[in-house]
């Protein structure tokens, strides 16, 4: 069974993106955490070759995933992520390591968080001894993110506490074994249901909506009616939802779902989750 | 025929007074262009307040960024503080709440422990850029001062980062140990409302929640029993006990100092936030440290607004009590036991009337504005170089005007307001908190059109040439108009009428209702000879629901002042200043009983 990357789903969705430095850039000094446990729901569903939904023979499977970013000044901001797994399959029940990430995001324009840029280290679990990996070498990605957001330094207009945001990013990953490279871009919907008071005690709420395209630029074709092998190409269309509380002025918690909604050679399990995050002012 | 419906009047007041109460922060006009009113208020010819250089050195692009990056992060970056022969290495980084939100920014430069420079580990650059008079801090500091508060240092620095101007910045100096130590009040408990949550009002329903609604700053450690404990009492100890209870467990002059300037500056943006908490173990006692007044002195919030228009406008208001602003008990039971009440008249009517103590006359308009003249000296040509405006050159005039106005009003309404007998068997302003409003306060309410129609007048007597006699009108302490003899034989009788917040009835040719102020001004020379007049008169843009602009006026600055004197209409040439919202007009000459009308149409 081909593995994506790993990736923390409700991390991503939880990062704040009205945070204090803006989404990917934190203030210099200023931490963040997110914790996160999901677990896979229905069928184990595998999208073969020509792109039909079968069913595959694990049993839902559980990640713990963790997310951190710190601003190691104000131009750099470093992150990492990881998480581990348990799967129940053919082969039976066991944990692993899933591939981690660590890299570094900066601003394009140094004074707005609007454009930013990111570049990172794939580390295969494989590099630990789990067989399942997709990869056996480090991989390397590079990114763009934007956030359009309205001038902070306009005062003639009111601010809507209740403005939806959009978010937009792609990025290409390669690897240095002959695996073939990656690319995907993902667009993300914010609605903020209820602003935050905390004069009153209130935290916000907020829903967001994300659709990520994702598929390998070359490969093989696939032999077998399923992908076997990370070799083989791949495309998917995941889509997730989340919902997110403001649980103190640095804290939030969140619950969401994933689920691909079309692909080839691709893991098409759906997903929910629980996270909770942190933000740890400098 | 005039007619004064007293207890309409009152129940009108209070319902508007109630809808008012708890307004935080004031406004900001950083967009004004309009000139300065030639006869204004005369505030050339000062001699600068004292400042200083300040000079920082940093790498270039950080300089950059310190001042155009996103409002709300909180990078540092490293400094250098030169004066030429000696230097420290720091950090500096922005501080404050909504003036991040200005490119000017407010500063904050960290030295190494150990390290100080001018003898402060920490310098507090407060950029001022909310205030286009930049006066308003040093002001209210300048008061605190002369009353005597425990308060930290105050200074205006000329600030200079890699050789550029950047602007004039108030140096606030940092409340830290040092600071206390400097006042012999040391190893006490230091706390601050915490500024995101705007809930240190020591009410009932924030009590659980003081580790949420307020900031230890020291000593270290979540502990905050003592402040609890305060909480508890302020809440628990009745009104009628009150005075004898807050002598023994506060520096009772320190609350009634506060309330003296918050009364003074009309300032609305506390008592929930900005200010400060200081136990010291020494004396067994807490003192009120006041904080932040950029947005007060005749700024107000307009709740039917959302942010940050709500505090970003150009609204302006004289005349609101001393109840003004969040809820509190250290401020309402202060107010309503009479023995405290008493002593903070006897306060007020120290900083409103000459004497010998350093606070005596401090509001008195002529040294306020001998005071005025010398901050402007100092700002004007200053703002004419800043590397980040936050206004429009020559807006300043207007703005500095308009404090005088401020001033002058104000001054004599807390007068009428709080010293003078008053017909009531309560102070004037206390029926505004003891009347329920009428109908319910509402978010959908807040932002519909209040309009209390009333019809005021005032009889005076101009006891001679050239001096500026206020017409207030008794019952309510209101200033309908200044006035002041030009030309003439005094001793000279006048009255002066407003309809206010009704169309005016009367209008020159061409003029409709929509393009006019909704007050008519009436003048009447009750002497036996003719007489000139200058007069001022104002009238109400208070907020976005009270005002009285017709709604056809798109522009304020174009309003004209005119004349029915009893034959034709005429343009009087009146200047304006839009800011404060008054007219002045020179040498109105005015016949024996005729009714000269005046309206201001655009």
């Amino acid at each position: 069974m081909k593995q994506i990357l790993a990736q923390c789903l409700l991390c991503t969705l939880a990062i704040p993106l009205a945070a204090s430095a803006g989404s990917h850039m934190r203030s210099g000094g200023e931490g963040f955490v997110s914790i996160g446990l999901s677990t896979d729901v229905g069928d184990n569903r595998i999208f073969d070759k020509s792109g039909n939904a079968i069913t595959g023979s694990c049993n839902p499977g559980q990640s713990l995933n963790a997310y951190g970013e710190y601003g190691w000044s104000y131009y750099t901001t470093v992150f990492a992520s990881g998480s581990l797994r348990h799967e129940d399959c053919a082969r039976g029940e066991q944990w692993g390591l899933e591939d981690g990430e660590i890299g570094v995001a900066r601003r394009i324009d140094p004074f707005r968080n609007t454009w930013v840029w990111e570049a990172s280290l794939l580390l295969p679990s494989s590099l630990l001894g789990n067989q399942s990996s997709s990869h056996d070498a480090i991989g390397v990605s590079a990114g763009l993110h934007y956030h359009p957001r309205a001038n902070p330094y306009d005062l003639t207009n009111e601010i809507n506490p209740l403005q939806p945001k959009w978010d937009f990013g792609a990025d290409i990953k390669g690897w240095f074994d002959d695996t073939p490279l990656e690319g995907s871009v993902y667009a993300q919907y914010t609605l903020p249901l209820q602003a935050t008071d905390w004069n009153l005690g209130r935290g916000g709420w907020s829903a967001s909506a994300r659709l990520e395209y994702s598929q390998s630029l070359g490969g093989t074709h696939a032999t077998t009616p399923y992908a076997v092998d990370s070799h083989d190409a791949f495309r998917q269309l995941e889509a997730s939802l989340s919902l997110r509380h403001a649980i103190s002025p640095n804290e939030g918690l969140s619950i969401g779902l994933q689920t691909t909604l079309a692909g080839k050679n691709t893991d098409g399990t759906s997903s929910i989750g629980i996270s909770y995050e942190k933000t740890f002012p400098k | 025929m005039k007619k004064h419906f007293l207890n309409k009047l009152l129940i009108a007041l209070a319902i508007g007074f109630t809808l008012i109460q708890g307004a935080q922060a004031e406004t900001a006009n950083t967009s004004a262009t309009h000139a300065v009113a030639p006869s204004g208020y005369d505030l050339s010819g000062g001699a600068p307040v004292a400042s200083t250089e300040l000079r920082l050195e940093m790498d270039a692009q950080d300089a950059e960024v310190l001042f155009r990056k996103e409002p709300f992060d909180r990078s540092s970056f490293p400094v250098r503080l030169t004066n030429g022969a000696d230097s420290a290495a720091g950090e500096i980084a922005i501080k404050g709440s909504f003036s991040r939100r200005y490119l000017k920014k407010s500063l904050l430069i960290t030295l190494p422990k150990g390290q100080t420079w001018q003898g402060h580990r920490r310098i507090a650059l407060n950029a001022m850029a909310t205030d286009p008079t930049q006066a308003r801090e040093w002001l209210t500091w300048d008061l605190a001062r002369a009353l005597g508060m425990r308060i930290p240092q105050t200074a205006y620095k000329r600030l200079y980062l890699n050789g550029r101007y950047i602007g004039l910045y108030l140096d606030i100096e940092w409340m830290d140990d040092a600071m206390f130590d400097r006042l012999a009040l040391s190893n006490g408990e230091f706390y601050q409302p915490n500024d995101n949550t705007y809930c240190g009002d020591f009410l009932p329903a924030n009590a659980p929640r003081t580790s949420i609604c307020w900031q230890k700053i020291f000593p270290a450690g979540g502990d905050m029993s003592a402040l609890d404990a305060l909480g508890k009492a302020l809440n628990d100890i009745p009104v009628e006990s009150f005075d004898t209870w807050l002598d023994e467990h506060f520096d009772a002059q320190s609350v009634i100092d506060w309330l003296v300037i918050n009364t003074v500056t009309q300032n609305g943006d506390t008592y929930n936030k900005n200010y400060f908490l200081h136990y010291a173990p020494a004396e067994h006692k807490w003192r009120v440290i006041p904080w932040d007044y950029d947005l007060s002195w005749g700024r107000v919030a307009d709740n039917a607004q959302g942010f940050p228009k709500n505090i970003h406008n150009e609204f302006f208001q004289y005349v609101y009590p001393p109840v003004i602003g969040a809820e509190n008990p250290l401020k309402t039971k202060t107010l309503k036991n009479p023995r405290l009440y008493a002593r903070f008249q006897a306060r007020l009517k120290e900083v409103l009337t000459p004497g010998n103590t350093p606070a005596s006359g401090w509001f008195e308009p002529t040294r306020f504005q001998r005071l005025l003249a010398d901050i402007k000296a100092l700002v004007e040509p200053s703002l004419a170089q800043e590397a980040y405006p936050a206004q429009q050159p020559g807006a300043a005039s207007a703005h500095f005007d308009a404090l005088a106005f401020f001033n002058e009003w104000r001054h004599h309404t807390l007068k009428g307001l709080l010293l003078e007998p008053s017909p009531f068997d309560t102070p004037r302003w206390l029926p505004y908190t003891s009347y329920d409003p009428l109908t319910p306060v509402t978010p959908e309410s807040l932002k519909q059109r209040r309009t209390q129609a009333m019809d005021l007048m005032a009889n005076e007597v101009l006891a001679a040439p050239g001096k500026k006699t206020p017409f207030m009108e008794k019952l309510l302490a209101y200033p309908l108009a200044f006035a002041t003899l030009r030309e003439g034989q005094a001793p000279v009788k006048l009255t002066v009428e407003t309809d206010r917040e009704a169309a005016p009835t009367s209008l020159p040719a061409g003029k409709s209702a929509s393009q006019c102020i909704e007050r008519t001004w009436f003048v009447t020379l009750k002497s036996e000879q003719p007489a000139r007049i200058d007069l001022q008169f104002d009238y109400l843009h208070e907020s976005s629901t009270r005002h009285e602009l017709g709604h056809a006026i798109q522009d304020e600055s174009r309003l004209i002042l005119w004349r029915h004197d009893g034959k034709t209409w005429q343009e009087t040439g009146a200047t304006l200043n839009p800011v404060a919202n008054y007219f002045s007009v020179a040498a109105q000459s005015m016949e024996p009983g005729v009714l000269n009308r005046y309206v201001a149409c655009q």
